[in-house]
């Protein structure tokens, strides 16, 4: 978004200060994950003996690769579908929770609409992570721990996306054609699904965005629902690499394949999704969470 | 497709699927007043699943025997006594005291540096979008990632950055940081404001679009330094999503024990104990739910007094 109005560019003390605190952020950030991308292709060795930042062999990686897909009968690439099915069920379960409910908010006045706001907006502080244990407790009520549905369930739930779409269709819905369409006969679910639905699409892609990545990446509430090594996701199956190989620990030489290069190599693959979905969807991401941030 | 288009030769029978077709069924449904609580249906199934019923269900359990260990007596009604046994607990104001320090200074150094950058970044530079991607992806990173990213690179013997700290000088030998008392919960609090200080970086940023520029041309002409400007202008122009971020963090910060679950389970000693790591540790390690349950009620209550008062006093502030 070049400015017409930004003047041409000089450089100056202030200017300088600027760019050094970026520069200083981005290494902060930046080498960390340097470190991380290159260890993955390196040995065992290598990362003892050879200094930080060096790049390793391609055939080591593919060691290195097959070591980790192929441990315990290709067990990570079951944590990975798995994974993927969680993000999957939860995406969709936010979906069709937060889409209709924020329609109905922003759509019509009936009475309860303050309340739901309200609760709404507290559930949005309130993590999942408080009530944990209670969910725990009710999951082995309906006999739901250790189950995909149990934490598709658990992890479906996302206030946010219900404030999202509330303040997106409380300034995009088009009143005029919505009232037209209802004077050319047009029943309300028509007017949801063929008014409001389409023009819902950037407002799915973001609360698909947020979700995914939240249920993705989500650690505590898997580790306390499932207890089968079968059901893990990644970030689960992540700590128990680590803990297994005694990569960060010093458990005396053992003859398990996973080493720290497998454990890192797991990490990535951990990230790379999250990391992928991200860069493409920036631009997006960050004027959609903008203007949400900027009406609320 | 070949029935919808027989469906639109033939004049619309009403035939047995046209009684069951769930769209005319949705469609008529959509013309009483019960089309609003509907499309609220799915939404309110969830939060009562997810968050009422277990908030709920946690009050209760902290009056209850509640030992999965000990089947025998449970869900009996035992009134204050978890409470009773709190305030006698030491290691519960341990824990009190080092949540209260973890929070604090991840949300001063994550506030700070957020800042600066939003700053930094808010003034359009060529190459500034880059900057700010490469900036924001990481907190994209799922905590256990980033968790043991950071334990992999403090590492005591393959560590990255005592490699860097020794090369540099500032350290005489390799230091395993999360193995010592004196150092494991400032490197903890470390970790947590390199993963989470883009939120406020992110939020600020938001905030500093929605300030109009005449305010800042006001100012100019007025003689106001750049300092002058931040703290008459900016910060005040923010206070309110700077109170929504903090608010949101602290929860997040009280709520949440995965990084450090990831990097100390509170060790060593209990030097990195917080209140939700204990309350996690008695109903997971001692399958105490009752007294897990009351940890939390406190922490439920606590953070709500602490968002009351907090919007309260950014509240007066601005009167």
């Amino acid at each position: 978004m070049a400015d017409a109005r930004t003047p041409p560019f000089r450089l100056n003390l202030g200017r300088f200060i600027v760019y050094a605190v970026l520069l200083f952020a981005v290494c902060f950030y930046g080498i960390p994950l340097l470190w991380l991308l290159l260890a993955g292709t390196r040995s065992q060795s290598s990362l003892f003996a050879d200094p930080p930042f060096t790049i390793g062999t391609w055939d080591m990686f593919i060691a290195t690769w097959n070591n980790l897909t192929t441990y315990n009968n290709f067990q990570i690439v079951s944590w990975a579908a798995n994974s993927l099915i969680y993000s999957v069920g939860g995406v969709l379960l936010a979906l069709v929770a937060s889409i209709p409910a924020g329609y109905a908010l922003a759509a019509s006045e009936f009475p309860g609409r303050k309340l739901i706001l309200v609760v709404t907006l507290i559930a949005m502080i309130t993590p999942s992570t408080a009530v944990v244990l209670p969910i725990f407790l009710e999951m082995n009520l309906l006999g739901l721990n250790n189950s995909y549905a149990g934490l598709i369930l658990a992890s479906g739930f996302f206030p946010f996306g219900v404030y999202l779409t509330y303040v997106y269709f409380s300034t995009s819905l088009p009143k005029g054609v919505m009232d037209s369409a209802r004077v050319d006969g047009a029943n309300r679910f028509e007017l949801f699904t063929r008014i409001a639905l389409p023009l819902a699409r950037p407002i799915v892609a973001l609360v698909a965005f947020f979700s995914f990545i939240g249920i993705w990446s989500n650690y505590f509430l898997a580790f306390v629902l499932l207890s089968d090594d079968k059901l893990y996701n990644l970030p689960v199956g992540l700590t128990v690499l680590i803990s297994t190989s005694g990569a960060l620990s010093n458990l005396p030489a053992n003859d398990v394949p996973i080493k720290k290069p497998e454990v890192i190599l797991a990490a990535i693959l951990v990230i790379l999704p999250v990391l992928l979905i991200f860069i493409v969807a920036q631009r997006f991401v960050r004027s959609g969470t903008l203007s949400g941030a900027e009406k609320g | 497709m070949s029935r919808g288009r027989a469906m639109a030769a033939l004049p619309p029978p009403r035939s047995t699927w046209d009684a069951i077709n769930p769209l005319r069924l949705l469609g008529e449904l959509s013309e009483t007043r019960y089309w609003m609580y509907l499309l609220l249906l799915p939404s309110a199934l969830l939060i009562t699943a997810i968050v009422l019923f277990p908030t709920v269900y946690g009050f209760q359990l902290s009056f209850t025997e509640m030992r999965l260990n000990r089947p025998a007596g449970n869900g009996a009604f035992v009134g204050l006594k978890h409470y009773q046994r709190m305030l006698a607990d030491p290691i519960f104001w341990l824990s009190l005291r080092n949540t209260a320090v973890w929070v604090t200074f991840s949300i001063v150094i994550e506030f700070v540096v957020g800042l600066v950058a939003a700053l930094a970044l808010n003034r359009n530079l060529p190459g500034g979008k880059i900057l700010a991607v490469l900036i924001l992806v990481p907190y994209f990173l799922p905590n256990v990632v980033a968790g043991n990213m950071w334990a992999l690179m403090l590492d005591s013997r393959v560590g990255v950055i005592n490699d860097i700290l020794v090369r540099i000088g500032l350290l005489h030998e390799y230091k395993a940081w999360f193995a010592d008392p004196n150092t494991a919960m400032a490197t903890a609090i470390f970790v947590e404001a390199w993963h989470s200080f883009p939120f406020f970086t992110l939020l600020i940023m938001a905030g500093l679009k929605g300030i109009p520029a005449d305010l800042y041309k006001a100012a100019d002409i007025d003689g106001a330094g750049a300092f002058a400007q931040l703290r008459l202008i900016t910060l005040p122009m923010l206070r309110t999503i700077i109170a929504a971020a903090v608010i949101l963090r602290v929860i997040g910060l009280v709520n949440s024990p995965d990084l450090l679950l990831i990097l100390t389970q509170g060790g060593p000693g209990r030097s990195t104990q917080v209140l939700s790591l204990y309350a996690f540790q008695n109903a997971y390690s001692d399958f105490n739910f009752g007294y897990a349950g009351a940890l939390s009620v406190v922490m439920f209550v606590l953070l709500m007094l602490f968002a009351w008062a907090y919007i309260r006093l950014s509240k007066v502030n601005q009167d």
